[in-house]
Formats: C-alpha cells, structure tokens, sequence
C-alpha cells in the first residue's frame, strides 16, 4: 500500500486541500487526535496544510438465522452518553455477522487545479 | 480544485493482513487462540491460569502471550503455573497489534500447546480495534472496578461476545451489584454471554471453559 506521501509526490499532484476519510462507526478512534497527529507529521511536506475530513460509515450486519441485511437499532440510554450500536439483529434478534462499520479508508483527495510549485 | 478517487483504499489492511497470518499459524499447528481482554487488574492473568489448570487436568496443554506495557510479572506467573509463556512488552502502546504478536508466536514452542490464551494490555479501549488472529475474544472486567465499566466503555463490549465479572465474592464488601453490568452489556449485546467467576477459586471458570469449547 502507498502512502499518501509517496502517490501525490508519484503522481505530481498539485496541492492537496482534503483528505477525505471513511470511518467505521465501530472503530475506537479518536478524529480530533488523528487530525492532530495528521497535521504534525504531514508538516513541511507535499501534504502541509491539508486537513482531514471524515464521513461516518454507519454500522450494517448480515443474520444469518432470518436472513436480514441492514443497518442496526441503538440503545439510546442517556447514561452511556453515546447512541451506542446493538450488534444484534433488528428483526428477529439473532446472531449477526459485522459488513459494514470497521473502515478507516481514504475515499478521495481534494486537490488545488494548480501544478505543484505553481502555487 | 477536483478530486481524486482513492478506491477506498483500506488504511489498515496491513493490521488484518498480519492477523491472517497468525490465524492461519495457529491453525497450522491445530492450536485455539483466544484474545483476553481487560482493564488493569480485572484478573485476566488469574483467570488464564484457572482456565489452564482446568484444562491441564485433562492433559491439554495451554501456553500464554503475557502483554504489558513494561515487566515480566505475568510471564513469571504462567511459567510458575506451568504454561510455556512470552512476555510481549510494548514499551508505550497501550494495546497489542498482530504484528507484535507474530513475533511471540515466532518464541513460543507452538509444537508443544494446543491452546494459546493472548492477555491483552490492560486497557477498555483500543484492544478492541487490533485483529490478532485469535479465535475469539473476551473481555474481563471485576467488580472491584465499579458498576458502571460497561457504560463506560460501550464500544468494546458491544463487539466482543464473551464477558466475565470477576471477583463477585467481593461484590458485598464493596457494595457492587455485579448484576448491574450484565444488564448493561445485555442491553447492548444481547447475544452476548455473560459468566460470573471468582478466578482464584475457579469458580465459574468451568462455565466459562465450556463457553470456550474447552475440554476440562
């Protein structure tokens, strides 16, 4: 897999505006802290000032006992202070299997219409 | 300014890679790996030893992966139980990853053991985000650590179907109703099972044991 370094140097992309992001609901990852992080080792290289922007990926499960595809219920109890996902199925309550809801994946980059150094 | 498709191009694919190959390892050498989870002091290491005595009685021969930031306490308790077992120190990460576990299995006398019991960092959150390869995974929580681990952390406990609250005998003393948790974990999980153990004294472990297709 190439890094998004090496495929703008490679491809001699012009400045990149937006690295957009797919983000499983299920993934423990924190966007503020890899924006950061993001913003730190991207600096003075072809990425500097580029931000990163995230598109929730919602969970969706397969069951295998009636055959449901589709998204989930959540539970909604104030205490936990999320909408935290039921990894169960919505219809008949059986096992599910995960197909939706894990990613973290570059879905596509926003770049300026200039060529690099023209800027 | 225009865009550029990316493909979706998995970022973490060389973590899913890595457990892959672990997985098929393990199967290589018929061995059932099981990813213990659990916050500092919850008994994860108690409870690999009681499910190992369990086990060991019926001539089945269990090894350990002991993860932890620093130290080899852990490692030295498994070996003092009898298990072929690696201290897997991460040095500052806060959980393991499949590429760390690929070399304690590269240590471990893989000929020897038929199950592998991998602990975990001592930690409810970023566990769970790391594939290693194992069979299943489960999370073990005490009373000692509140009522309210579960609503803490939901993430985790919605993802793994196997919970253990450990130390109920101390759930008097302290005033935690170890019922609570279970309600919590079932409200997000319903399929999910839930075992009660005080470690030390095996009990509950034979449950548990049965849960995990282990011959005892």
């Amino acid at each position: 897999m190439k890094t998004l370094l090496e495929q703008v140097e490679e491809e001699e992309l012009a400045r990149t505006e937006i690295v957009h992001l797919r983000l499983g609901e299920l993934k423990i990852l924190s966007k503020e802290a890899l924006s950061r992080a993001y913003q730190m080792i991207t600096a003075e290289s072809l990425l500097q000032g580029s931000a990163l922007e995230f598109e929730d990926v919602p969970v969706k499960v397969c069951c295998a006992s009636c055959g449901f595809s589709g998204g989930v219920d959540y539970d909604d109890d104030a205490a936990f202070h999320f909408s935290t996902p039921i990894l169960s199925c919505p219809r008949c309550g059986g096992k599910v299997e995960v197909v939706q809801g894990k990613e973290l994946e570059v879905r596509r980059l926003t770049v300026a219409d200039e060529g690099v150094g023209e800027s | 300014m225009h865009d550029i498709d990316m493909n979706n191009e998995d970022i973490l694919a060389q973590h899913r890679e890595l457990a892959e190959k672990n997985e098929k390892l393990l199967e290589r050498h018929g061995i059932r790996a099981f990813n213990v989870m659990g916050a500092i002091g919850s008994g994860k290491t108690a409870l690999i030893e009681a499910l190992a005595r369990r086990v060991a009685g019926n001539g089945v021969k269990a090894g350990a992966v002991a993860g932890d930031v620093a130290g080899n306490d852990d490692q030295q308790r498994f070996q003092a139980a009898g298990l072929p077992a690696i201290s897997l120190n991460t040095g500052s990460d806060c959980h393991l990853d499949a590429h760390l576990l690929g070399h304690s299995l590269e240590e471990l006398p893989l000929e020897e053991i038929e199950l592998l019991f991998v602990e975990n960092v001592g930690n409810l959150v970023c566990p769970a985000d790391f594939p290693l390869g194992t069979e299943r995974d489960l999370v073990v929580i005490s009373v000692t650590e509140g009522e309210d681990m579960v609503r803490k952390h939901p993430k985790i406990f919605a993802r793994s179907d196997i919970v253990v609250i450990n130390k109920v005998d101390l759930a008097d003393a302290i005033g935690v109703d170890p019922e609570k948790p279970r309600r919590d974990y079932e409200g997000i999980n319903p399929n999910g099972k839930v075992f009660f153990t005080v470690a030390p004294e095996g009990e509950g472990v034979e449950e548990l044991a049965e849960e995990l297709g282990l011959r005892g």
